[in-house]
């Protein structure tokens, strides 16, 4: 498995470049005043979410094989994969190569844009949704005692109720006025799908610390730092946006860092996982290499 | 409990985390029990002895994080398992103990003695300590099928092989 080679510190450097390169371009001009390079950033975002998902798509189904005879957990996989898979189309339909120049930001962006973009983003949200549901169950099913605990209950029931305030203020979607009835709806389900993700991002984040350490854990808490990222910059763009309308630009231009830093998160998580199965490679052929030694050694 | 202090009351006493009246009164009866006051005395310099070697291994070993869970693993394993300290572990101990490390370094400490847990009560067995050679295939099987969900084919496969007499 080559891909396992590449190792979370590359990834993470991977997601220091893109950042690194993108604050290159912006400091010159200031913050609010990004669109002055919308071409290069646009380069710099789509290359970035392509490089940090199309690793994960990779990676993501070399491990569905690894857990062939682990239902739930080639199912959590496999949906982790479709994922990946529909992560990787979005920035292309979202502001599609042909057109570098587009303008990427949902408010005055080309409507059909929208509408190409959520209809990536609802499908990956609810495959994201399913790996997380799956991976979540089948720790349960392995019988280790992972218990759901009354904070847990608290958290999640702070989450439905932060949903519901919301629902309360889903006019301030950049898709609530969209020309198409259809964006503004799934624009609304893709909301509810991150609750929802966030949720199953909480499940799995109780049992890592169930688990004490391991690398297992490192995997769960990236998978949950993606999970609950997501959802916090849904929610402070909105608020900010509403807050202060006259720095939409600003708040735009810094949320950015944030949205296109979410890929890299999956990444991570994926790559810790091909790690901890490359580490178990490694071992398993010293164990076999030891037990070969000890047959040759003559009586 | 002898002479009105437990167990407990001495180790406090011994940390420094008794409160006040506590430790007046356990020092009010030292001063007139010379059981006790031996008992003290030699307990005292007990823990002074095992400062002093502690501090010495300290700067002579630095451990790993990997290493230092697994030693402290072990410790945990032998006092559920109440065994004696001193008696040599079993061959069936030595290879539960093994595993365990195997698993810590992927799945954690408590999902790798949980795990060990689970396969003993899944398996003929029925209890952890009730694992012996005989039973041990139908044990290492189910602890196999948890790796797998837990760590994948390649972690099965080395929990199998880490496992195999």
């Amino acid at each position: 498995m080559e891909a396992l080679r590449i190792t979370p510190r590359l990834v993470l450097i991977g997601l220091t470049a893109h950042l690194a390169l993108r604050l290159s371009f912006i400091l010159p001009v200031g913050f609010g005043q990004a669109d002055k390079h919308e071409t290069a950033l646009d380069a710099i975002r789509i290359t970035g979410a392509l490089a940090a998902y199309g690793l994960a798509l990779l990676i993501c189904r070399r491990l569905a094989d690894e857990y062939r005879e682990a239902k739930w957990m080639r199912l959590a996989w496999l949906a982790l994969t479709v994922n990946a898979a529909l992560s990787f189309i979005r920035p292309l339909v979202r502001s599609p190569l042909p057109l570098p120049g587009q303008e990427i930001d949902l408010y005055s962006a080309p409507p059909i844009y929208g509408l190409l973009h959520h209809l990536a983003l609802t499908p990956a949200n609810l495959f994201l949704l399913l790996g997380l549901l799956a991976m979540w169950w089948a720790y349960r099913e392995a019988g280790l005692g992972f218990k759901f605990q009354r904070r847990d209950g608290a958290a999640l029931g702070g989450l439905f109720l932060l949903m519901l305030v919301f629902f309360y203020y889903k006019d301030l979607l950049t898709e609530a006025q969209a020309l198409y009835r259809a964006t503004s709806i799934l624009q609304l389900v893709a909301q509810v799908q991150l609750f929802l993700i966030a949720a199953a991002g909480l499940l799995l984040h109780r049992i890592s610390v169930q688990m004490g350490n391991g690398r297992l854990a490192v995997v769960l808490r990236w998978l949950t730092l993606y999970a609950l990222a997501r959802l916090a910059l849904v929610l402070s763009v909105s608020l900010l946006r509403a807050a202060w309308p006259q720095h939409e630009r600003l708040i735009t231009d810094v949320a950015d860092f944030g949205w296109q830093a979410a890929p890299w998160l999956f990444s991570l998580a994926v790559v810790h996982q091909a790690e901890l199965t490359a580490l178990a490679a490694e071992r398993l052929a010293h164990i076999k290499q030891q037990r070969a030694a000890k047959r040759t050694v003559p009586v | 409990m002898r002479h009105g202090i437990n167990e407990e009351n001495w180790e406090n006493y011994l940390d420094g985390k008794l409160p006040p009246e506590e430790r007046d009164r356990i020092e009010a009866h030292i001063i007139g029990c010379v059981a006790c006051w031996e008992f003290q005395q030699r307990m005292l310099a007990l823990n002074a002895r095992l400062r002093e070697v502690g501090a010495a291994m300290d700067r002579s070993h630095v451990l790993s994080d990997e290493q230092l869970s697994a030693g402290l693993r072990g410790v945990y394993a032998m006092i559920c398992a109440g065994r004696d300290a001193a008696a040599p572990p079993t061959p069936v101990q030595q290879r539960l103990d093994e595993l365990a490390a195997v698993m810590t370094v992927f799945c954690g400490t408590q999902a790798a003695a949980s795990a060990l847990q689970t396969a003993a009560q899944r398996s003929p067995a029925r209890s952890l300590k009730q694992v012996t050679r005989e039973n041990w295939e139908p044990f290492l099987q189910r602890l196999s099928a948890i790796a797998h969900v837990l760590c994948g084919r390649t972690g099965a496969h080395l929990v199998w092989e880490s496992g195999r007499f």
